[in-house]
């Protein structure tokens, strides 16, 4: 699922982009805030489908970004979600290349004195 | 995004090395769970043997138990890689020559090194039953070996092959690993800026579900108002020991709240943290029962409280705490305060209960402050 996503570029690929990173900086934000979080949890409070998430969790933990843990609470699977020393490292560096693009459109945006 | 599994570096750098300053701190943090141990050891021989003498000298049995429980931690905490004041200030020992984690060979002989040399230095002053620790001089004289040598090793380290890390500034020295993520470029302004806005949002929101500040809040609530009673209560001595046990346990009663949010929100915070704060807090309550800084030990504990949980309500809340707790436990400072300035207006209040009143007044300052801050968690 990695080497796909990295080869061969996707055929609508801006604005599979914008979900792409909508979602899992999404994931990584709230772990960034929590540690650890369950499916469900991080399922409400994305909106995200069932689907979609287990989708890019898989791919966050392909990379090592995340750990997954699955178990049993109240004879209910569950599903736990933890952020690595990694994840952090890449949502920092993510979240600093996010706000450099948006000060260097703010630059840009502003009218020439 | 290409990042590395693992920081195991061929060899360690001098730069990853654990220097002197934390070193030392973790010592001090062993060193106090390691004599409130034996205290306990030591107290609840004198209350089950009840020894006739004046000067009481410790039967063989009890200092063999003490040497047994010293030996289990230091070789207990090394086979998992780091002392408890080692994971505290974020240290870690590993394998000098590759960085990797110690096989049980290391294990052994690092330990019993370590409880060799610092044994014979303690022991010429342990045997006479002036007990551990008497001087301790001689133990900061042996840790002056780790500034004779490049990697910041003991000679237990270098016996054993092994070095202390810093697992804190390794991780610092990944971040920029994932420097720059190319797709992010492709984004357009407008769709960035709305990007930034919904992480933003949701951090404030998941950041709202740990309750970092409110819970402990109000746990400082209810301590303060369990101080206020406890000065209702006629003797004197029912107030310290109060006091005694207000940290420990208002910290385990934190560590569970959380806890239990954790399972029924599905997110939290991890209490590991917590859990090492409360053991340190439990060990110096004990270690300092006879003084009356209780309260102060406390503030301490739930500001280092604050500090992992990022709450600058919460320390501003500790530091509050721990100077009025810190001035009215001992002496009542405030309270006579009070009374001495204003004595007509005071007495009828205060009565001869001043501290009751100072500590009701924190009380409520405290259920206030929780109450604003949970409202706050919740908007997100």
């Amino acid at each position: 699922m990695t080497e796909n996503d990295s080869a061969s570029p996707h055929p609508a690929s801006v604005l599979d982009d914008v979900v792409h990173h909508r979602a899992r900086l999404g994931i990584l934000t709230v772990l960034g805030q929590v540690q650890t979080a369950t499916f469900t949890y991080l399922k409400s409070l994305l909106s995200l489908t069932d689907g979609n998430l287990g989708r890019h969790i898989e791919v966050l933990a392909g990379e090592g970004l995340v750990s997954i843990t699955k178990g049993y609470e109240n004879r209910r699977p569950r599903t736990w979600v933890t952020i690595t020393d990694s994840g952090y490292a890449a949502l920092t560096a993510e979240m600093a290349v996010l706000k450099q693009l948006l000060c260097q459109f703010e630059e840009r945006g502003q009218p020439p004195a | 995004m290409t990042i590395p599994a693992s920081v195991s570096a061929p060899n360690v750098a001098r730069a990853d090395t654990a220097g002197y300053r934390h070193r030392a701190v973790a010592a001090l943090l062993d060193g106090l769970v390691l004599y409130a141990m034996l205290l306990v050891i030591f107290t609840s021989w004198l209350v089950i043997a009840q020894p006739r003498a004046a000067v009481q000298e410790a039967p063989p049995l009890v200092n063999a138990l003490s040497v047994v429980v010293v030996g289990l931690y230091v070789l207990a905490t090394t086979a998992f890689g780091r002392t408890l004041g080692m994971r505290a200030i974020g240290l870690r020992i590993v394998r000098s020559h590759d960085g990797a984690g110690l096989g049980p060979l290391r294990v052994v002989s690092r330990s019993l090194v370590l409880l060799l040399a610092t044994g014979l230095l303690l022991s010429p002053w342990a045997l006479t039953s002036k007990g551990f620790g008497a001087h301790p001089y001689l133990l900061v004289v042996y840790s002056l070996w780790m500034l004779l040598n490049t990697k910041h090793q003991m000679l237990h380290d270098q016996i054993a092959g092994t070095v202390v890390i810093r697992t804190a500034s390794s991780s610092a020295s990944r971040k920029g690993s994932a420097a720059s993520d190319p797709s992010l470029g492709s984004l357009e302004p407008p769709q960035a800026q709305a990007l930034w806005e919904e992480l933003d949002q949701v951090r404030r929101r998941a950041r709202g579900d740990l309750h970092a500040a409110s819970v402990p809040l109000f746990v400082l609530g209810l301590i303060a108002a369990g101080g206020a009673l406890a000065d209702m209560r006629d003797p004197m001595s029912f107030f310290s020991l109060y006091w005694a046990f207000a940290g420990p346990v208002g910290l385990a009663v934190t560590a569970f709240w959380f806890r239990q949010l954790q399972r029924r929100q599905g997110a939290g915070t991890g209490v590991g943290q917590l859990v090492m704060i409360t053991i340190f807090v439990t060990c110096g309550a004990v270690v300092s029962w006879v003084f009356p800084i209780g309260g102060v030990i406390t503030a301490v504990g739930f500001f280092a409280l604050a500090f992992t949980q990022r709450s600058r309500v919460l320390a501003a809340a500790a530091i509050l705490f721990g100077v009025v707790t810190g001035a009215e436990q001992p002496l009542h400072f405030i309270s006579n305060g009070v009374l001495n300035r204003i004595p007509n207006a005071a007495a009828g209040v205060f009565g001869y209960h001043g501290s009751a009143v100072v500590f009701a007044v924190l009380a409520l300052l405290f259920f206030g402050a929780g109450v604003s801050a949970l409202r706050r968690e919740r908007l997100g």
